[in-house]
């Protein structure tokens, strides 16, 4: 029975896999329903970086003798997927959204990747991405392969980076979760933008090997995609302890939500000025409304707001420091001059001058951010703030961020309330988890909310997720394709 | 224990902030479009970085985020 109703393209992942165990098609026919869609509308977002089709079906025929004999491998099997093109995957080019790596093949596939295949998810595409993550500080979405990413919501629109085609490519119901990876703000972005439900795990939770390195110290991997729920059950899959990659924590996560404390234990800081201090009165009143929805659930409220810290200068350092490191030889080659953004390029070069005492002055006051990060979560378990203050900017318009993966957030000018606005390089720089949910629009674009807890504390984000899209149905919309 | 008192974090964030600030959408700055002036323009951001973070206070006994294991 081919897939014939286009509302599969938009299913959460347990609907998917039920109606795979119930035969309602095939594993073969779901993969090439999606590779046809896939190839035929990304091109439209600039979100394909490299179609998987004969891989996909030879997967999904896997799939199907699986199914056929009545073996189900995990909440994933047979469910088609893209990763963003800074994961290795053999025998295809992994450009890393950059010219200077178009012909860049490896041998062996990323370990999420890999572990992902051994559940049985059937992988369709690598998507677009900024360049090298945007590492260098890009001044233009045009800074990709690929081209700018598009919004599916509005095609004028940035689709958010460093990872946009899987942004795009999920908004769209190009496929039906993907792998995004975050420095600073690469999977909240565009997730925000594009009206994803996201989750930026744990600092070391989920294993970089066979990743490109852009900071050792920050980089982490994590889903993006339809659901709060898929986000759990796909970060079940890919976390794990991983002897391959030198930060892996040794730690696995579980989909439990059901164990976490109660919701009337569970104290919640926001800071009132987040909520004030945004810029345009068509994000206020859809953000406002997302923290009255919270309030509505027996939760204990505190107002805080982040410690004193100089926290974009500090992560500018770590990651320029560590980025010098990691592309030293494309930057002293000059093959540098090959990338499509030229501040990106000059940014690379610049970090060249940042040295070992800069960069050990940026850790050391890092350690301070950790300790006084840790102590504020003595008084709460998890914090919510608007996860940025605006929709999605215009995809030709220039962006300002020299700090690393995406554009910096609004920084509380002197004498404002710190509130929680710069929660990106904070949060980024402790290593705590995070997860954004689509809730609401400004005009026809979607917002998102955040939701940050302790570090390894997923399912208490996952847990507060759940009970919000069960009260709503932003996650549910999806734009005209 | 390292101890930084209200006063010097305030001093630092203020730094910090300006910093921030510069990062904010380029419409509202000019943009340099010759190659050696960008390069100047990042090199310039460096250098005040580095500065913010030297006007940060740092305890003596603060160690690096970083942890060296022996295996």
């Amino acid at each position: 029975m081919p897939v014939a109703d286009e509302s599969v393209f938009w299913l959460t992942i347990a609907e998917l896999s039920a109606k795979l165990r119930a035969k309602e098609f095939s594993c073969v026919e779901l993969t090439r329903a999606f590779c046809d869609r896939l190839e035929r509308y990304a091109p439209r977002y600039n979100a394909l970086a490299t179609p998987l089709r004969e891989e996909a079906i030879r997967k999904a025929k896997d799939v199907d003798g699986d199914l056929k004999r009545g073996r189900h491998r995990s909440p994933v099997h047979g469910i088609p997927y893209g990763a963003k093109d800074l994961l290795a995957y053999p025998n295809h080019p992994t450009t890393w959204g950059a010219k200077p790596y178009a012909g860049q093949v490896f041998d062996a596939p990323a370990t999420v990747l890999r572990k992902l295949d051994s559940a049985g998810a059937v992988l369709t595409g690598k998507l677009a991405m900024v360049e090298l993550a945007g590492g260098g500080g890009y001044l233009y979405p045009s800074a990709s392969l690929q081209g700018p990413g598009l919004n599916p919501w509005d095609t004028s629109k940035w689709s958010g980076g460093s990872s946009s085609g899987s942004g795009s490519a999920v908004a769209a119901g190009l496929t039906t979760f993907a792998i995004g990876s975050e420095t600073s703000g690469s999977i909240l972005t565009p997730a925000a933008f594009c009206g994803l439900t996201a989750l930026r795990p744990t600092y070391g939770l989920v294993s970089r090997a066979g990743a490109m390195a852009l900071s050792w110290t920050l980089d982490k991997l994590g889903p993006m995609c339809r659901s709060v729920e898929d986000c759990g059950l796909v970060l079940q899959v890919i976390s794990g302890k991983d002897g391959d990659d030198p930060g892996s924590a040794g730690k696995s996560y579980y989909y439990a939500p059901q164990f976490t404390r109660k919701f009337s234990d569970l104290r919640v800081g926001f800071a009132p000025s987040d909520w004030d201090s945004l810029p345009s009165p068509d994000a206020r009143t859809p953000l406002q409304a997302a923290l009255d929805a919270f309030k509505t659930m027996g939760l204990q409220w505190k107002e805080v707001e982040l410690p004193a810290f100089p926290y974009g200068p500090v992560l500018s350092m770590v990651l320029g420091g560590e980025a010098a490191s990691v592309f030293e030889e494309l930057i002293t080659s000059g093959k540098v001059d090959e990338l499509a953004d030229k501040t990106q390029i000059a940014g690379l070069k610049s970090y060249l001058d940042i040295s070992a005492r800069d960069y050990l002055r940026a850790m050391r006051v890092r350690t301070l951010i950790q300790a006084e990060i840790r102590k504020m979560f003595y008084d709460v378990d998890v914090l919510i703030t608007p996860t940025r203050s605006t929709a999605a900017s215009g995809a030709n318009e220039p962006l300002r961020s020299r700090a690393g993966a995406a554009p910096a957030p609004t920084a509380p000018s002197s004498g404002s309330p710190r509130g929680l606005r710069e929660h990106v390089p904070a949060m980024n720089l402790a290593g705590y988890p995070a997860l954004t949910m689509p809730c609401g629009f400004a005009g026809a674009l979607p917002l998102g909310i955040t939701l940050l807890t302790r570090p390894f504390n997923e399912n208490t984000l996952i847990a507060l997720g759940l009970a919000y899209q069960s009260n709503t149905d932003w996650h549910k919309r999806h734009p005209k394709v | 224990m390292v101890r930084v008192n209200r006063r010097q974090l305030t001093g630092a964030l203020l730094a910090g902030a300006a910093q921030l600030n510069a990062q904010t959408p380029a419409a509202q700055q000019a943009v340099p479009q010759d190659a050696d002036q960008m390069l100047a323009e990042a090199r310039r951001q460096v250098a005040a970085n580095r500065s913010s973070l030297h006007r940060f206070p740092l305890p003596m006994s603060t160690e690096p985020a970083s942890a060296f294991k022996a295996s």
